[in-house]
């Protein structure tokens, strides 16, 4: 609590905080504090996503995760900042304002977003763990910016129900930590069957996942793809230090290829904001929300003005995008495409891993009689973080290239764990993806590297 | 219409909720017309953020079982779809429906011509056709037509909006309860085909259990889609309630088309009213409106395995249909006028057949098998609906009408009307007899239950022995002369005359045939 007094006023991390927060005498989680990211359902506090049109709802119910979590003896602190709604990379696009990275306390500089205030969160000690919700990378690229852990899990292995849907398609329930241990006794009380949320991998699917394997010898595969234009000389420096490492520990790291990562962008830009311009039509303002003084009087309008007056400019943005591309004219051309696009990601990668794929049903590169990867390694974030001030430069695209590194896993649907790694630059944020299912596998790899990490700067 | 008139061309797109416990993606239970407004209301149906639609599986089943009892092909996979436009009884802004891959497609519903027409023109047609040569009979039959189904998709009910001057109330009790729409292809060219098609998809629906078909509680909306000729640009007829505007509002915009053609006018795509007597127009469709269909994110598709069809097959009742043919084939030979009556009364067919079924285990005797339909038409439903309208009768000084359903097996049960149709063919009781019985039984039903055949002839002195010894004593007594010659012989015909006295003593109960034993027995004794 202390540290939130401390560190919010500055940072602007959480939306709410709790007034008493329940310590818990008993349970795997009694003590620990847990800042939830304001689009996920807690009947304590509001939920706002940290759009105006949520400004001041209260949700009835709790969120699968929260329940889940608050049954472990867990203390809620906070409901943490985001961009609305989970759209953007910065943080930047909240109506509470924008969240200021905690590591750089002299000039406000951007914490990575959606998932920015449950990244500045536990980077400046307010709590233990945060959850957060990765789309198209929004648990890892904050967590990468603020130096934290962040896992995105399988898509399906962490219920969704309670989570206010952004492109439910995509979206997943992360959890970022500073400490590997807490991170892997969190996911295996969030990892459950739950068969309020569709989506929710059945018993009978989870069945099929199999353990990670020993790590007496490994394959790494470093994916050409990854290596886009934009890189910092010290993130690619950090990049070949690890692959090094690996190789020194005994491990193997094979180059391989990707094609359809090029493509992934484009087709996330057409799937994720359609998605949304769906999801978003239930803010109306008519029986919760924000409703604009208009739309109550005599002036023939409903819903047009709320909407104007209470979504902000980056969710209007995505949501004409969405609904462009949902036309009749564009449906064809780019949301069906996008889908082929995605299923054709999905088959690159299981051709990659040497696991099979319990979803897709692909055999992986096994079937080919070829050594197949156990583990992609790649760069979560292209640089270091920058000055708020610099944000305002750059068009709106130009935020969206960093993606690049991230929305792969999130089209295919594979587990992928930002680790900092440290440089003589300050922290790197680096990711390692996994097969569909390997989410304790991707976590082993964390800690091996983690303590590879702490090992080489004790000298 | 002469043979220059354009062809009306109607194809319908009925919306029929399904008879089930709970919504179709939420575990509402399902209101009824007098729930208090917005009480049966999930967070998923006022669709609050964070929550997640989740698939009811018996409305599933109920839609496959109309698909198949409409004849359609089931799609081994199928999907749903959001369908979007902003309305405020449309809480996610979307409705949930199938779009791309509907649940089953090329389905069809036969009319046979007694569903063309109405029951009071039945004995006319029949007796017409009866009256005919050979090549004339097959007339009726050749009159069914074959109204295709394009397709059947399930999807989400909408909330319900009544406007109280400036005020819209909504209301979303009915948000998300489960429909099937059924669209058929536009090869209908009468009014009355129009409405004898919705009578009849009323009827099956019912009868399998799928939807109560009702237009008063809004569980049956048909929209009527009505073009002159096959290129006519399509106006559509919303909001009909019932059958009988359904064929007059179709009239009625069929002559407002022609109408305004004829006067060098074009029709326009429109949505339409109907007031009673005329079409209106609503709105006009230039404007049309993007739906933007969207296989939704997160309902998986939907895979029906052969077994899975197969059982739900299995499930449905024998339709209609089947039944008017099995009843009128062997071994039932039941007339086509009896075997309409039978499929058009619930419960009645299963009724007979269990009766046939045990009158057939005693007796292979043609005449006795006729029996049981005889029975089962004109003594048991005569009486039943001499009761109803009794009772309708009634009730209407009253105002409360009580016509309705029948449980059969509880006013007379089968294995009982078996029984005393077989007592008379053992000629333990002559068949007026067995009515006075039959009626005695349905006015007291205790002693229906609790008194064996038997029992009630000893009970009612109705045997054909006891009193017929009586009887024909006595007769025989008071026609000396007329015994006399029979008994000698020489007018061995006149023992017609004391059998018929006889009957006239015992008041028709006897079987002519015991009777003229008995005589027999008694007169070789004297």
């Amino acid at each position: 609590m202390e540290n939130i007094i401390k560190s919010n006023p500055y940072s602007n991390a959480l939306i709410s905080t709790a007034e008493n927060p329940q310590v818990a005498q008993s349970g795997a989680l009694a003590g620990i504090a847990l800042a939830v990211k304001d689009n996920i359902c807690t009947n304590e506090m509001h939920t706002t996503c940290a759009s105006g049109i949520l400004e001041t709802f209260t949700s009835p119910f709790d969120a699968t995760v929260v329940d889940l979590l608050k049954q472990e003896g867990v203390s809620i602190v906070g409901k943490a900042n985001l961009d609305e709604f989970g759209m953007g990379s910065d943080n930047a696009n909240s109506w509470f304002g924008p969240v200021f990275n905690p590591l750089y306390p002299d000039e406000p500089h951007t914490p990575g977003g959606s998932s920015g205030g449950s990244a500045a969160a536990v980077a400046a000690d307010m709590c233990h763990f945060a959850l957060g919700t990765d789309t198209g990378g929004s648990v890892r690229y904050p967590a990468a910016q603020c130096s934290v852990i962040g896992l995105k899990p399988s898509y399906g292995l962490i219920s969704r129900h309670g989570v206010i849907a952004y492109a439910q398609s995509l979206d997943t329930v992360g959890i970022l930590t500073k400490d590997i241990d807490l991170l892997e006794k969190v996911f295996n009380i969030l990892n459950k069957y739950d068969p309020l949320d569709p989506t929710s991998l059945t018993p009978h699917k989870r069945a099929k996942l199999k353990p990670p394997k020993p790590h007496r010898k490994l394959t790494f595969g470093l994916v050409k793809e990854y290596n886009i234009k934009g890189i910092s000389e010290n993130v690619k420096m950090a990049w070949s230090q690890i692959m090094d490492e690996l190789i020194k520990m005994g491990h193997e790291v094979v180059t391989c290829s990707i094609p359809a990562i090029k493509n992934a962008l484009p087709a996330y830009y057409a799937i994720a904001p359609a998605e949304a311009s769906s999801n978003f039509a239930r803010f109306d303002g008519i029986r919760y929300g924000s409703r604009a003084p208009e739309d109550r009087g005599e002036h023939g309008t409903l819903y047009a003005p709320t909407r104007q007056e209470y979504f902000g400019n980056e969710v209007k943005r995505r949501m004409w995008l969405g609904t462009w591309n949902l036309s009749t004219d564009a449906f064809n051309h780019d949301y069906i495409r996008s889908q082929k696009i995605r299923r054709i990601l999905q088959e690159d990668f299981d051709e990659v891993f040497n696991r099979p794929n319990v979803l897709s049903g692909n055999e992986g590169q096994k079937a080919n009689d070829e050594p197949g990867v156990d583990f992609i390694i790649a760069p979560t974030s292209n640089c270091a973080p920058y000055p708020l001030s610099k944000l305002n430069d750059s068009a709106p695209v130009d935020t969206y290239l960093n993606d690049v590194l991230t929305v792969p896993a999130s089209l295919t649907g594979i587990p992928s764990l930002n680790i900092p790694w440290k440089t003589k630059q300050g922290n790197v944020g680096m990711q390692i993806m996994g097969q569909y299912g390997d989410d304790l596998g991707v976590m082993k790899v964390g800690r091996l590297l983690l303590d590879k990490c702490k090992e080489l700067h004790q000298d | 219409a002469t043979s220059t008139a354009p062809k009306l061309v109607v194809g319908l797109e009925i919306h029929t909720q399904l008879l089930t416990k709970r919504k179709l993606f939420s575990s509402t239970t399902v209101p009824s017309l007098s729930t208090t407004p917005n009480t049966k209301v999930s967070y998923f149906d006022a669709a609050l953020p964070g929550t997640q639609p989740r698939l009811n599986p018996q409305a599933l089943l109920l839609a496959l079982k109309a698909a198949i009892a409409l004849r359609c092909d089931v799609k081994e996979l199928t999907a749903f779809d959001r369908k979007h436009y902003f309305y405020p009884d449309q809480p996610a802004g979307y409705q949930i429906t199938q779009h791309r891959k509907p649940l089953a497609i090329n389905g069809k519903l036969k009319l046979n011509w007694w569903d063309l027409y109405s029951q009071n023109e039945w004995p006319a047609l029949l007796a017409k056709e009866a009256n005919t040569d050979s090549a004339d009979t097959r007339d009726l039959a050749s009159r069914s037509i074959d109204v295709p189904i394009l397709q059947i998709q399930l999807e989400q009910d909408t909330g319900k909006s009544t406007y109280h001057g400036s005020e819209t109330l909504v209301d979303l009790n009915r948000t998300n309860m489960p429909l099937i729409e059924i669209v058929t292809a536009p090869v209908i060219h009468t009014a009355s085909h129009a409405a004898a098609f919705v009578k009849k998809l009323q009827t099956l629906l019912k009868r399998i259990g799928v939807s109560t078909g009702e237009f008063e509680s809004g569980a049956m909306r048909v929209d009527v889609n009505v073009s002159i000729g096959e290129d006519g640009e399509r106006c559509e007829i919303k909001n009909l309630p019932n059958t009988s505007s359904i064929e007059a509002a179709i009239e009625a915009e069929y002559n407002r088309q022609v109408e305004l053609v004829g006067k060098g006018g074009t029709v326009e795509k429109s949505t339409m009213g109907f007031d009673g007597k005329k079409t209106f127009i609503l709105r006009s469709k230039e404007n049309a409106v993007d739906y933007r269909y969207m296989p939704d994110p997160e309902l998986p598709l939907i895979r029906l395995s052969k077994g899975t069809l197969l059982k739900v097959r299995d499930s449905l009742p024998e339709l209609p249909d089947k039944v008017f043919s099995r009843l009128t084939d062997d071994p039932y030979y039941v007339t086509t006028k009896d075997a309409l009556t039978l499929i058009h009364v619930a419960g009645l067919s299963d009724y007979y057949f269990e009766v046939f079924e045990r009158v057939s285990e005693e007796t292979e005797d043609a005449k006795a098998l006729k029996q049981p339909v005889n029975w089962v038409v004109n003594e048991l439903l005569g009486r039943v609906r001499k009761a109803d309208e009794a009772r309708a009768a009634e009730s209407a000084e009253s105002g409360e009408p009580d016509l309705g359903a029948h449980d059969y097996n509880s006013i007379y049960p089968p294995a009982k009307l078996a029984e005393l149709i077989l007592a008379v063919h053992n000629h333990q009781l002559t068949l007026p007899s067995a009515r006075l019985l039959f009626q005695h039984f349905l006015a007291n039903p205790e002693d229906l239950k609790n008194m064996t055949i038997e029992q009630a002839i000893t009970e009612f002195e109705l045997g054909e022995s006891g009193d017929v010894v009586d009887a024909c004593r006595q007769v025989i007594n008071e026609h000396e002369s007329v015994v006399k010659s029979v008994k000698d012989g020489s007018k061995p015909g006149s023992i017609k005359f004391l059998i018929g006295m006889v009957m006239k003593a015992t008041q028709g109960r006897i079987n002519p045939a015991v009777i003229e034993r008995q005589l027999k027995t008694e007169m070789r004794h004297m």
